[in-house]
């Protein structure tokens, strides 16, 4: 899948992620009862549903930070669950975690090196940055100053410019919009839209269901731990338990 | 009778009851790592035996002279260290204890004994009450024990009812329910003064304790005579026991009061118990204060009852036993720390054939205790949470229904 | 007037601390036994010495600021890792002055590079050993837990140096290397005689019946520089218990370069055994001679033209030099380490957030174990380094430097590497001019008392950043 310059290649439409009759569990709480669903290549996937659905569970899950009890996560025709996180992140995904989780000790510039750790390619860690200056120049303006010092949209940008550098064939956004003002959330959002426009398939957690079901093309409802609701994210906007539940009516 | 070896086994173990609990309040139910805890027995040891020997008090002031030279301490030590988070006061105390030893090294000979020891020291035994006359012995077995658990008892009751009546006083001016267990320490230290006399020497004869007196005035000590070494031994034990059991209440009482519940909260969450409106460097720093005072009263005991003490039984071995004792039984337990007091303190006696992979033994039990089984033998449990015994149950229930 | 607010409120008001600052140096030089102040040569002179104290405790310091940067965790077993590199070099050294100077000619300088380096490889996987079995297990727990698994260990390995070293201390000092070959036959002229080497005064057993067939036996000394004549022949009367030929002064050979006094040996009939011994053997010019000296085995130094309090010019070995010049170049190279390369940030963002740093492809395990390695390395070089200048070494060395080293760490701000090196530089120095003034007895007691004043006026450290803790 990676030729010599670090390159993924993924055809367009094909599964790349597939998980299937997902369980996991803290002690005896459980937190997903057997959730299945796919993202294909080239698509923004949401999962949406209310606090403590499971939703950043599954997303720990799939990254190998929480242990599954049973089911599978097929990455890439790889079963990929209950493997280490520092392995599974060198398989290509990536993610920005809940919280965006930034080194806030360490300067941006520094926090976008280490992103390109698994990235061995000089050339392309480059590319990769001239990206992402492209499409936040703020993160370019802030690039020697220290992570615990930049704004909560700031912090956002370079996290999810974190995940870029690690040039994942899937990126995981856990509630992206998380703690931003509105007007915030907006560009994100469209810089989610950008990213996927430039080939980058995107699985997303939100919150913000009106926001996220309007850019993605897919989209799940998680409802205690088990996937109700499905279909494009056009449908589930006009779903009317989904108005009444996460949009307010 | 039993044989001077055993009676000081068992004399140890009772001390080291005390001592654990001081720690365990500390390490067990405020998450506070002192790891030079020696160092406070030191002072409670030095404090009392100078007290006592170069300035000639009688006990009880000797032992109320190591538990306030301990809170002392402890406001030293706990003061800058308590206020970080973090390990720093493992270290600071580690150094404390350290200092402490080389200080005691370096003071006058002729008063604290160098690296010798502190040798002229009363024993416990040169403190109980000296009746005079001459009459039968087994009346006067009989006699000793019912006057003292009488006399013990008023005293207890007194003690209940001045602590109440002062803690409603001074709850009005002060708030709060700090005095409560100011009271407390105050009943342990009337316990002790029950039974200080003090030692007569060439020139000052022999003062009986204020039991002695109480025994003059009710003239019966015309019935008695010189109490037999057996009833005296069984004397020693009982006082002892009846300190071990005020101080385990004591701190029963501080932690199912207030500001107890609020160290419990510090261990399980400082952010969140500082969210509740606890002040949690100051309660941290009571609590601390709290626990080196009853390792000053372990101290005072214990340098009433072994012959001889010196600045290098005051070790970092020492520390480490004494964390043992803590971690074995269960780190925040009270039943815990008497099984980890009883079993360390006889563990050596065992072991004496083992030589010396006992040290070896002692670090490898520690580590795979952390490793497997890290909350210790009870962990937070008391015996009251495994044997559900009714007399003991009905408490619960009675609060669980409350609920 | 609230109790609390009171009290708090006195306790706050810490001048009473700065005074203590100011007042603890006089003190410390009034204790002293008759202590004259300091005059400039020995000023001059105890600096020196605190410079190289200074030097040991940083690079001590190094391994916990590192191990605590990472996890949070107090490795109080890190000074006795110090102790066992010291140890470790200690046998090491032995064992290559014996088979790489003595009989290679290979220089002294080399076999102590060589046994340091091989002693911090082995500190080095011990720790990540260490690491491995007692700390990873814990990691999820909590902190009270790792940090009493850490005094376990640390006991573990104190009383465990104790049973395998033995409890006194060991000594560098000079010893004489002796090579004895022996041998054995039938007859008296050991036309086909079995040889046999013996090394350094050690005696071997040999069974009684192996011997009785070949009674005649004769010894001498060997090295590289020639062997001495073959001493008269000795007769193994397996009936007699001990056995002994005196050499009559005119025979020893003046020519040779070693001398053979006397040869004797005993028999055990009860285990069959014979033991050969030597009573004396002369062998003068093969003592070991300090590492860094001269052809006369004189250590090498300069001299300052500073006359200390005995009124000579004070005399600095250049392996003091060394000494300082090795521990900076390993602190500046450390340094660029963890501020420039890929593993120094995937550390510090380890530091800052497990979790996060393992989505960014960071094997955290490997990092951790990483900088167990280095650290113990480290503080196997500062063993080396100590076993050297203090001539002596034992199981217990590693507790009262390794708390210092903490404290140096903390004074230094812990998690900084200038940090480790200043706050080593201070621990040592105090110390050295407290020894100086003639209280030694309170060098120990006095870095505690900079540590519990360090935290109350400056809690970071002197290189230490404010970290405020997470929600």
């Amino acid at each position: 899948m990676t030729d010599q310059s670090g390159n993924h290649h993924v055809d367009e439409g094909r599964k790349i992620l597939s998980v299937e009759d997902l369980h996991v569990a803290y002690g005896a709480v459980k937190a997903l009862r057997g959730i299945s669903f796919s993202v294909k290549a080239g698509e923004i996937v949401t999962l949406i549903g209310a606090n403590g659905a499971g939703k950043s569970t599954t997303m720990n899950c799939i990254m190998g930070l929480v242990k599954c009890q049973a089911g599978k996560i097929v990455f890439l025709d790889e079963d990929i669950a209950n493997m280490h996180a520092f392995q599974i992140v060198r398989k290509g995904l990536s993610l920005s975690p809940e919280g965006r989780r930034l080194f806030l000790n360490l300067s941006v510039r520094e926090n976008l090196e280490i992103g390109g750790l698994i990235t061995l390619d000089k050339g392309k860690k480059q590319e990769l940055l001239d990206e992402i200056f492209q499409l936040f120049p703020r993160v370019k303006e802030r690039l020697t100053q220290i992570a615990g010092t930049l704004s909560g949209g700031e912090q956002q940008m370079v996290a999810i410019s974190r995940a870029i550098m690690q040039n994942p064939d899937l990126l995981l956004l856990d509630e992206p919009s998380l703690g931003l003002a509105p007007n915030l959330v907006q560009e994100i959002f469209e810089k989610v839209q950008i990213l996927n426009s430039e080939g980058k398939t995107i699985l997303m957690v939100e919150q913000n269901a009106f926001q996220a079901l309007r850019i993605s093309h897919r989209a799940y409802c998680l409802e205690h731990g088990e996937l109700n609701i499905k279909g494009t994210g056009a449908e589930l906007l006009a779903n009317p338990k989904i108005k009444e539940a996460y949009l307010g009516g | 009778m039993i044989n001077p070896y055993w009676e000081l086994v068992i004399f140890l173990v009772m001390i080291n009851v005390i001592f654990t609990l001081s720690l365990n309040l500390i390490l067990g139910y405020n998450g506070q790592f002192s790891l030079g805890h020696a160092g406070f027995l030191a002072i409670g040891a030095y404090g009392s035996g100078v007290a006592t020997t170069a300035l000639g008090l009688p006990l009880f002031a000797g032992v109320l002279m190591s538990i306030a030279c301990c809170i002392v301490a402890a406001v030293i030590v706990g003061y800058p260290c308590l206020r970080l988070g973090g390990d720093y006061l493992a270290i600071a105390t580690l150094g404390f204890a350290e200092i402490i030893r080389i200080v005691l090294l370096a003071l006058p000979e002729k008063t604290f004994g160098g690296a010798t020891g502190m040798q002229n020291i009363h024993n416990i035994y040169d403190y109980l009450p000296v009746p005079a006359g001459a009459h039968n012995g087994i009346i006067n077995l009989i006699f000793t024990i019912v006057f003292s658990v009488v006399f013990l008892a008023l005293t207890i009751w007194g003690v209940f009812a001045l602590g109440n009546f002062l803690n409603g006083v001074l709850q009005k001016r002060f708030g709060g329910n700090f005095w409560r267990y100011i009271v407390w320490a105050g009943f342990v230290v009337l316990i002790i003064a029950n039974l200080s006399g003090t030692k007569g020497t060439a020139s000052v004869s022999a003062k009986p304790g204020i039991a002695g007196y109480v025994m003059d005035i009710f003239q019966f000590s015309n019935a008695m005579k010189q109490p037999s070494l057996e009833s005296r031994q069984w004397l020693v034990f009982l006082i002892y026991g009846l300190i071990v059991l005020a101080v385990n209440q004591l701190i029963r009482n501080f932690l199912n009061s207030v500001p107890g519940r609020g160290v419990v909260a510090i261990r399980e969450n400082e952010i969140a118990a500082t969210n509740l409106g606890i002040n949690v460097f100051w309660l941290k720093l009571q609590n601390f204060m709290l626990g080196c005072a009853f390792a000053g009263l372990a101290g005072a005991l214990l340098a009433h009852t072994i012959p001889l003490i010196k600045p290098i039984e005051f070790g970092f071995l020492k520390s480490v036993d004494v964390l043992l004792m803590v971690v074995l039984g269960g780190m925040g337990s009270m039943t815990g720390s008497f099984v980890g007091a009883v079993s360390i303190s006889v563990l050596p006696e065992v072991l004496r054939g083992v030589g010396e992979w006992r040290m070896v033994l002692y670090s490898l039990v520690l580590i795979l205790f952390m490793l497997f089984k890290p909350g210790g033998i009870f962990g937070t449990n008391e015996l009251s949470d495994i044997f559900r015994l009714p007399w003991l149950k009905r408490g619960r229930d009675a609060e669980a229904s409350d609920a | 007037m609230d109790l609390y607010r009171y009290i708090e409120k006195a306790a706050r008001f810490r001048w009473w601390f700065l005074v203590l600052v100011v007042l603890a140096p006089v003190v410390a030089s009034a204790a002293g036994e008759g202590g004259s102040g300091f005059t400039l040569g020995s000023l001059v002179e105890n600096l020196l010495i605190g410079l190289i104290l200074g030097s040991v405790y940083a690079l001590i310091a190094l391994g916990y600021t590192l191990v605590y940067g990472v996890i949070k965790l107090i490795n109080f077993a890190h000074g006795d890792i110090y102790m066992l590199g010291a140890f470790t070099g200690f046998y090491l050294l032995r064992f290559t002055v014996r088979w790489l100077n003595f009989t290679q000619g290979i220089s002294l300088i080399w076999c102590f590079v060589i046994s340091v380096v091989i002693s911090a490889i082995l500190c080095a996987a011990l720790a990540v050993l260490m690491e491995r079995l007692a700390y990873r297990p814990l990691r999820k727990s909590s902190r009270i837990a790792a940090l009493i698994t850490a005094v376990g260990v640390s006991f573990l390995l104190e009383n465990g140096g104790i049973i395998a070293f033995g409890p006194n201390p060991k000594s560098y000092e000079p010893r004489k290397l002796e090579v004895y070959q022996l041998q054995f036959a039938g007859s008296e002229d050991f036309s086909n005689a079995r040889q046999q080497e013996i090394f350094d005064r050690t005696q071997q057993n040999f069974q009684s019946s192996e011997l009785s067939k070949t009674p005649y036996a004769r010894v001498r000394v060997v090295s590289k520089a020639g062997s001495s004549e073959w001493s008269p022949t000795l007769i193994l009367s397996m009936d007699e218990q001990f056995g002994l030929e005196e050499i009559p002064k005119d025979q020893i050979a003046n020519d040779s370069p070693q001398q053979l006094a006397s040869i004797g040996y005993s028999n055990d009939s009860k285990a069959g055994t014979t033991t050969v011994s030597w009573a004396r053997a002369a062998v003068a010019d093969y003592q070991v001679r300090p590492i860094f000296s001269n052809s006369e085995g004189e250590q090498l130094a300069f001299h300052l033209p500073i006359k200390n309090a005995a009124g000579d010019d004070i005399r600095v070995p250049w392996f003091n030099v060394v000494i300082v010049v090795v521990t900076a170049i390993l602190l500046w190279a450390l340094n660029i380490l963890i501020n420039r390369s890929m593993f120094g940030i995937s550390m510090r963002a380890l530091s800052f957030d497990m979790n996060a740093a393992k989505l960014m492809g960071v094997d955290t395990d490997k990092v951790i174990a990483q900088t167990f390695a280095i650290g113990g390395a480290c503080a196997a070089v500062a063993g080396n380094i100590v076993g050297l200048y203090n001539q002596q070494i034992d199981p217990l060395m590693g507790i009262l430097p390794g708390l210092k080293a903490f404290v140096a760490a903390v004074v230094g701000g812990i998690g900084s590497i200038p940090g480790a090196a200043v706050g080593g530089l201070i621990m040592g120095i105090s110390e050295g001019l407290v020894k100086g003034a003639g209280a030694g007895k309170m060098a120990d007691a006095m870095a505690f008392a900079i540590l519990i004043l360090v935290l109350l006026f400056k809690p970071t450290g002197i290189f230490g950043r404010t970290t405020r803790e997470k929600v």
